[in-house]
């Protein structure tokens, strides 16, 4: 199947483009620089053979629904087919009319054979990465022909890898060498471990049997035991109750003895004891008490015997207790008067004095003169206003010193000069300042000007080539610098130009010497036939022979003979000298060529040489107006941009000058204005530059703004004190009128107060305060003499009363003083009131005692009958009543005793009755019995033991069985053993499957070489050759050290070479010739696809892609080889090399 | 007639290893190994809670060749449960129990009637008017009709026929104790309680004859829930319903595979199928097979990173559900490249390998790999004729596909 068209109606990048093949082309070489779709076309055709795939990436230009590929295809035998495809799962095969007819889903077998996408993308599918891949993967792999080979006929790559793999991976689940980091020995150990887990774990039916066995016969065993130790139990507790009841019975016996003596009673009622008891203790205790009773009476009777009472004094106690009472004030008065007596003449005596004070010589006098509170009150205002006057006129008097003084040094201070307003002049200056101002730029602008100047000079010293005249440079018109850029590359293309025309001439010149040289030596070979020389006699042969045959002669055969000889002689030496005849006339021919090439050449390079004259004299044309010798274009480029720099430096001084002369002008301006002004403020003139002058004027008029400013403060400060002065002065006038009418006031009041008329403030002060105290003296006076007469009165009557008593009951206290006398008096009524008390209280007693006597003496005659009743019940006489009592008593404690004792046996007997008892201790041996337990005992002990040994076993039994109902079962090992089985299973299978894989390839590769190896490779040794432009001879394979089949190449020479004595790019080129042989001999026998081949040759060098492009033409025979590539020279060589033979199809950039 | 409830249960199957579980999780295994046991608890709790009148065990309470008498203890255990809450257990013996050293050794409770072997008995059950009929295996296989020897129905009385029987013949189960349904109604009793069969199954209505399946799924044969039935007698009508005890389930998703799917359209595949598969589980894990069918592009990738892909499929499970545990990705795919399957002469790998049947000496060295592995393989399963499960050629044709697929994967 070949090719004849290819239609790339929507895909990718690509609409409607069409790549015809040549039909009789031997190698298509599709061109098309980078972006012009390359790749597209590439990928479309695997598209159009076998359909786009699910996901295509070149559906971002067209909707993947309308993507479409055509093609026309014919097959081997002739047959074509015109079709398109589209994208789709089913139905994408169309007729390639606009209709769009469905075709067979198979119709494209015919063409692709046995063909399967992914082979022939690998096997006719070539670029320049896989060339690569391939050739190095061969030069390192070495040997393996059988793999080697389909390698690279297939284009699969690493299959002796992949055997490796394989192996590498089976070796990793099993080997015979166990090892436990292969999976299968790994389940191998997880199954013996899960057996052994099964077998710990089962429970066997013996063991389990074993186990209930053990169970019953325990049981049994303790059945029994538990049989003997009940009876031993019993033996040891009869033996135990018989020691312990024997004493208990003959206690009882006893007690019963002691009982038989005290029978007689026994007749007696219950509680006769407790009632006769009772009786006994109450006659006894009666009788004490009534001994007692009788000697109190006496004793209480003697005692009121001895009390006596003075009655009167009792009568008279409560007037005597009144005095008593009084007593203590009549001490306290005979203590005080004599000091108030004092005070009275105390307060006399300061009423006389200030009666003398106020000017009286007796007292008298005073409180005759003393006057009313009104009056005393209007004095005291007067005084308090007079004081008030004086202390306002005082104060008064001291603000107008002051203000008077103020006044005076404000006079003192008036100005010397007259004051300025320096408003105006302010005003002035300041409409000044900003031009003043301006003329601080004059020094700056000025050095700025000198320095421009010197860099200009500088600069245009600088400029190279010189300027004859700067200032003509700056008025005429310059080229500008993409001007000057411009034609220094034209002068620059102009001479390369020169230069190459001038080295293609000298190439040209070489080869027609080499030409000549190579035809001198193929002419100093003998004399060269040329075809021409053959024609020639030839022809002149034809025309003898047709002279001969119109005009037969012997002549004419002679020289016809002779001339058909020439000619085949000139045939013969042609024929015999071929290959000579050949190279000369081909020569001879490229000497014609490079003749006419030199010629052209020579024109070429006298126009590029005037043309380089012309790009320079254009470009100094450019300065024609301009004073300088123009340079070389890059001096001149350098030289135009000084210029612009000169330009700017020139501009930048002109401004500064220009500015520098505006401001001297204004200064002069500004000059007369100032000096008006340092006029008028008397600043000093002399010869300042005008803003020295104006700072001057500045100073001064600060100055003179201070001095106006102190003056006005001092003028208001002085108008201010006058003012103040003259109305304190009148103030002071109103002061002394009112001064005046209070002195008459006060004048009158003071007489009022007993004071003359000229009496002064103090003076009416002071009589004002003995006045005030004088009413509270008199008050004192009289008081304290009120009570020295109250307590002479008090202490009389009382020493009265007490001698009035005295007198009455107690003569003998008559000449002593009255306190005494009166507290002797309440001494005695206190004695008498105690006697009193005690014969009261005694009184008492002794009623009380005579009623309780007469009780005990009837009580005492009660119980005498209540014993002999009782004597009568006992039938003895009452004396012998306690002895009746005290048999009674013991009777008691024996019955007592005697039931405890029986209580006892009772508790003991373990319910036996007290016969059966006794009948059982008839022969009892105490010591017999003891030596018994002790047998019974440690018999009990051993038993006990044996139990708890027994039961332990039972539980011990009990325990295992439970752990065993409850334990883990074998199902999880065994769950776990038959888990290692299967995943064993699993692995030998993937094992088995790995090993056959592998030998699998092994095999396949081998019958491979054996069966298609040796043409295959004849083949691709002569291909290798061609390629190698028959450096190398043919492929071999011989057997290396280990005696295994290895590819190698020979030489020319007949030298062996191994594949990796080959350099990479041979190694390239063997890979090619082996995919070149492989798919001639696939296609002798199948369905030829086209090799399509992507930029193969990018790594290669001229004389390998020469070699390369005709072996691939070579191909043509088998399969239609297609070439891509972006490189323009593959093209040339293409067409140089194979003439018609290639056909170049364009693809155009998008 | 009076009225009472009672649980017919059959092929226990206790101690039954699980049939090809290699499930690496610790924790899952561990649950489908207690599976039978709980299985059989959880069936004991619900006779407990409901009150049962009767329990009734048509066959198969133990494995056959299964030693471990630990076993035996625990089901001696749960019936000792029957006992404490006073429910009787008929007890008959099935195939498995014939052949099992732990119905010798260990010894039931009082509760516990077994029907005997070597002639039909019948156990009554005064106060219910209820008499069970029933023979139980003496030897493991019993290949006479032991339906035709059953006595008379008591008559006014309910009766129950107990029997460990094939019927005609279920497939797979083997032909025990073969009778007809005509056989057991011939008997004129009222129920027929049978065992063997592991499927649920209601033979016939009238009268009602019953497979209830066996408790516990122990393999992927087994399928769906299982359990045991209740049957409730109220004056003579019978009405029966299922008790579902299984506490871990077994299922198959079969998947047919597009040609142009993608693996992970397949992925896909699988997760949309499971989401029916999650309300059959009842909230039970879920040991799943996955059949993929049919022909596929990615054929070739699949098979050359079958481990990869399985876990892939494993994550989709989960996916689908936390408990959804993948028991075998079974890949039955087709090779499908899009155009032709034809071989392209000499010059692709599978073209190479497309050769007239496999060479002598590979068949050779493929027999003496598969002996020699067969050799190690543990407990006796490299015995037999085809100790890794399948012939020469299939392994032969799997080596190939294997090859061609790794090899298209390295390029």
């Amino acid at each position: 199947m070949r090719f004849d068209r290819l239609d790339i109606l929507r895909y990718g990048a690509l609409t409607d483009r069409q790549l015809v093949f040549r039909p009789d082309a031997k190698l298509h070489i599709v061109y098309g620089p980078n972006e012009a779709g390359k790749s597209s076309a590439l990928s479309a055709i695997s598209d159009l053979l076998f359909g786009f795939p699910e996901r295509s990436a070149y559906g971002f230009l067209h909707d993947v629904g309308v993507l479409r590929i055509g093609a026309q295809l014919t097959a081997r035998d002739g047959q074509e087919l015109s079709f398109r495809r589209r994208k789709g799962r089913k139905n994408t095969l169309l007729g390639h009319s606009d209709a769009e007819e469905n075709l067979a889903d198979d119709a494209l077998a015919p063409y692709l054979g046995n063909l399967s996408r992914d082979v022939f993308e690998r096997a006719f599918g070539l670029n320049s990465d896989s060339l690569r891949a391939g050739g190095e993967t061969m030069l390192k792999s070495g040997g393996e022909i059988g793999s080697l080979l389909f390698s690279a006929a297939s284009g699969l790559t690493g299959l002796s890898s992949l055997r490796k793999s394989l192996d590498a991976d089976a070796d990793a689940i099993y080997s015979q060498r166990r090892s436990k980091d292969r999976s299968f020995y790994q389940a191998l150990d997880s199954h013996d471990a899960a057996r052994k887990a099964e077998r710990d774990n089962e429970l066997k039916a013996g063991d389990w049997k074993a186990l209930l066995k053990e169970e019953a016969e325990l049981g049994a065993e303790i059945h029994t035991l538990q049989q003997g130790r009940e009876e031993t139990k019993r033996a040891l507790d009869r033996l135990r109750r018989q020691i312990a009841l024997e004493p208990l019975l003959r206690e009882l016996d006893r007690e019963r003895a002691l009982l038989v003596h005290h029978e007689a009673l026994a007749g007696l009622p219950d509680g006769f004891d407790v009632k006769l008891a009772a009786t006994l203790q109450a006659g006894r205790e009666n009788a004490a008490a009534l001994v007692a009773s009788e000697n109190e009476l006496t004793r209480i009777r003697e005692e009121i015997e001895t009390i006596k009472v003075d009655d009167a004094l009792l009568l008279a106690a409560p007037d005597i207790l009144a005095a008593y009472g009084r007593s203590g004030v009549y001490l306290k008065a005979r203590e005080d008067i004599a000091r108030v007596r004092a005070e009275v003449d105390d307060f006399d005596q300061k009423l006389l004095q200030a009666s003398r004070r106020l000017g009286f010589r007796e007292f008298s006098d005073l409180e005759r003169m003393q006057p009313a509170d009104a009056d005393l009150v209007r004095l005291r205002q007067l005084v308090e206003e007079g004081g008030e006057l004086d202390r306002e006129m005082r104060q008064l008097r001291k603000r107008i010193d002051e203000e008077a003084n103020e006044l005076r040094k404000l006079e003192a201070d008036v100005p010397l000069s007259r004051i300025v307003d320096p408003k105006p002049l302010s005003d002035q200056l300041a409409a000044l300042r900003p031009e003043i101002e301006e003329l601080a730029n004059l020094e700056t602008l000025k050095i700025r000007a000198a320095r421009a100047r010197s860099d200009l000079d500088a600069a245009s010293a600088r400029l190279d080539p010189p300027v004859r005249d700067f200032g003509l440079l700056l008025s005429v018109s310059l080229p500008d610098m993409e001007t000057l850029v411009h034609h220094r590359r034209l002068i620059e293309a102009a001479r390369q130009e020169n230069a190459q025309a001038v080295q293609k001439l000298a190439a040209l010149k070489d080869d027609a010497e080499e030409l000549q040289a190579q035809l001198s030596f193929l002419e100093g070979e003998g004399r060269i036939v040329s075809r021409d020389t053959i024609e020639l006699a030839r022809h002149e042969r034809d025309g003898l022979i047709e002279a001969l045959a119109s005009t037969p002669s012997n002549g004419a055969l002679q020289a016809a003979r002779s001339s058909v000889q020439e000619a085949d002689r000139l045939a013969d030496m042609a024929l015999a000298d071929a290959e000579r005849v050949s190279r000369h006339a081909q020569l001879t021919l490229q000497q014609r060529k490079i003749a006419d090439a030199i010629v052209a050449a020579e024109r070429a390079a006298r126009e590029a040489a005037i043309a380089a004259s012309d790009a320079v004299t254009e470009f100094e044309d450019l300065f024609h107006a301009v004073p300088v010798t123009p340079g070389a274009p890059e001096r001149m480029i350098e030289w135009r941009r000084m210029v612009d720099g000169l330009m700017a430096l020139s501009s930048t001084l002109n401004a500064a000058e220009d500015e520098y002369e505006i401001l001297r002008s204004r200064e002069e301006v500004l000059r007369p204005a100032l000096a008006a002004l340092a006029d008028a403020t008397g600043a000093s003139t002399g010869i300042l530059p005008p803003r020295s002058l104006a700072r001057e004027i500045s100073t001064r008029l600060e100055e003179i703004t201070r001095q106006w400013s102190e003056g006005r403060t001092i003028e208001r400060m002085r108008d201010t004190a006058g003012q103040t002065l003259k109305r304190l002065e009148a103030d002071e006038a109103d002061l002394r009128g009112k001064a005046d009418l209070w002195r008459s006031g006060f004048a009158a009041a003071a007489a009022s107060a007993g004071l003359a008329e000229d009496a002064t403030i103090d003076m009416a002060n002071a009589a004002l305060d003995i006045w005030r105290t004088l009413p509270d003296l008199l008050s004192e006076r009289q008081n304290r003499d009120r009570r020295v007469r109250g307590m002479a009165r008090d202490m009389e009557a009382f020493e009265g009363e007490v001698a009035t008593l005295s007198r009455s009951l107690a003569p003998d206290l008559g000449s002593i003083p009255a306190d005494v006398a009166a507290g002797m008096l309440n001494d005695r009524v206190t004695q008498a009131r105690a006697a009193d008390n005690q014969r009261k209280a005694l009184a008492t007693a002794l009623e009380r005692n005579e009623l309780a006597h007469a009780r005990h003496v009837t009580e005492a005659v009660g119980l005498d009958a209540q014993r002999q009743k009782l004597a009568n019940a006992a039938a003895v006489p009452p004396d012998q009543l306690a002895a009746v009592l005290a048999d009674l008593v013991e009777r008691k404690r024996l019955l007592a005793s005697e039931e405890l004792c029986r209580n006892r046996f009772i508790e003991q007997a373990d319910g036996l009755d007290e016969e059966a008892v006794r009948a059982a201790l008839v022969d009892f041996d105490r010591i017999s019995a003891g030596v018994e337990i002790e047998r019974l005992e440690a018999e009990d002990s051993r038993q006990v033991n044996r139990l708890a040994d027994l039961r332990a076993g039972e539980a011990d039994n009990l325990r295992r069985r439970q752990e065993l109902e409850k334990g883990t079962g074998a199902e999880r090992a065994v769950f776990e053993k038959l888990a290692a089985e299967h995943e064993a299973k699993e692995l030998a299978r993937r094992w088995v499957v790995l090993k056959l894989a592998g030998s699998l390839l092994s095999h396949s590769m081998e019958t491979y070489r054996q069966q298609q190896a040796d043409p295959v490779m004849t083949r691709a040794g002569e291909v290798f050759s061609d390629l190698t432009g028959g450096r190398f001879a043919r492929l071999i394979q011989v057997y290396d050290d280990n005696d295994e089949l290895q590819l190698a190449v020979e030489r020319k020479t007949g030298e062996q070479v191994p594949l990796s004595g080959l350099s990479e790019g041979t190694g390239d080129q063997l890979y090619l010739a082996l995919r070149l042989a492989f798919l001639q001999d696939y296609c002798a026998r199948n369905e030829p696809a086209p090799l399509v081949l992507d930029d193969i040759f990018q790594t290669f060098d001229d004389e390998r892609t020469a070699a390369g492009l005709r072996t691939l033409a070579e191909s043509s025979g088998a399969f239609q080889p297609i070439l891509f590539t972006h490189q323009m020279s593959l093209m040339d060589t293409a067409q140089r090399e194979l003439g018609d033979d290639v056909d170049l199809v364009r693809l155009d950039r998008v | 007639m009076s009225s009472f409830r009672f649980i017919h249960a059959a092929d226990l199957h206790l101690g039954s290893p699980f049939q090809g579980l290699a499930l690496k999780d610790a924790d899952l295994a561990e649950l489908f190994v207690e599976a039978s046991r709980k299985a059989f608890s959880a069936l004991v709790d619900e006779a407990v809670e409901r009150k049962v009148d009767f329990f009734i065990v048509a066959g198969d309470v133990y494995d056959g060749d299964w030693k471990d008498n630990k076993i035996g203890l625990f089901f001696n255990r749960e019936v000792a449960r029957l006992d404490r809450a006073g429910i009787p257990v008929f007890l008959l013996k099935g195939n498995h129990d014939a052949e099992s050293v732990i119905t010798r050794t260990i010894t039931l409770p009082k509760n516990v009637s077994e029907f005997p072997t070597s002639k039909p008995g019948t156990f009554r059950l005064e106060n219910l008017k209820v008499a069970l009929h029933g023979q139980g295996f003496a030897e493991r296989s019993a290949n006479e009709n032991l339906a035709l020897n059953y006595p008379r129905p008591e008559a006014g009385w309910f009766n129950i026929g107990v029997l460990h029987t094939s019927l005609t013949g279920r497939e797979p189960h083997a032909p025990y104790a073969p009778c007809s349904v005509e056989d057991l109604r011939s008997r004129g009793y009222d129920y027929w309680a049978l065992g063997h069969v592991h499927d649920f199954e209601i033979v016939a209505q009238d009268p009602l004859v019953v497979f209830p399946g066996n408790l516990q799924g122990r393999s992927i044969r087994e399928t769906g829930a299982k359990g045991a039935v209740l049957v409730t007698v109220e004056d003579g009508r019978i009405a029966y319903e299922r008790l579902i005890t299984d506490s871990a389930r077994f299922a198959e998703l079969s998947i047919a595979v597009e040609s142009d799917d993608t693996p992970a359209a397949l992925l896909r595949h699988v997760e949309d199928a499971l989401e029916p598969l999650v309300d059959v589980m009842e909230g039970r894990p879920l040991a799943l097979r996955v059949r993929m069918t049919g022909k596929s592009r990615v054929r070739n990738q699949l098979l050359s990173k079958a481990e990869d892909f399985r876990d892939e499929v494993q994550a989709a499970c989960h996916r689908g559900h936390a408990d959804i545990w993948l028991e075998k990705l079974d890949l039955r795919l087709e090779p499908d490249d899009g155009v032709s399957h034809r071989s392209s002469g000499t010059l692709g790998l599978d073209g190479l390998l497309d050769m007239e049947g496999f060479p002598p000496e590979l068949l050779e060295e493929a027999a003496a790999r598969i002996a020699e592995i067969a050799a190690r393989l543990p407990g006796g399963s490299g015995a037999g004729e085809l100790p890794l499960g399948d012939d020469i050629d299939v392994l032969l044709v799997e080596a190939r596909d294997l090859l061609v697929s790794r090899a298209a994967e390295a390029g």
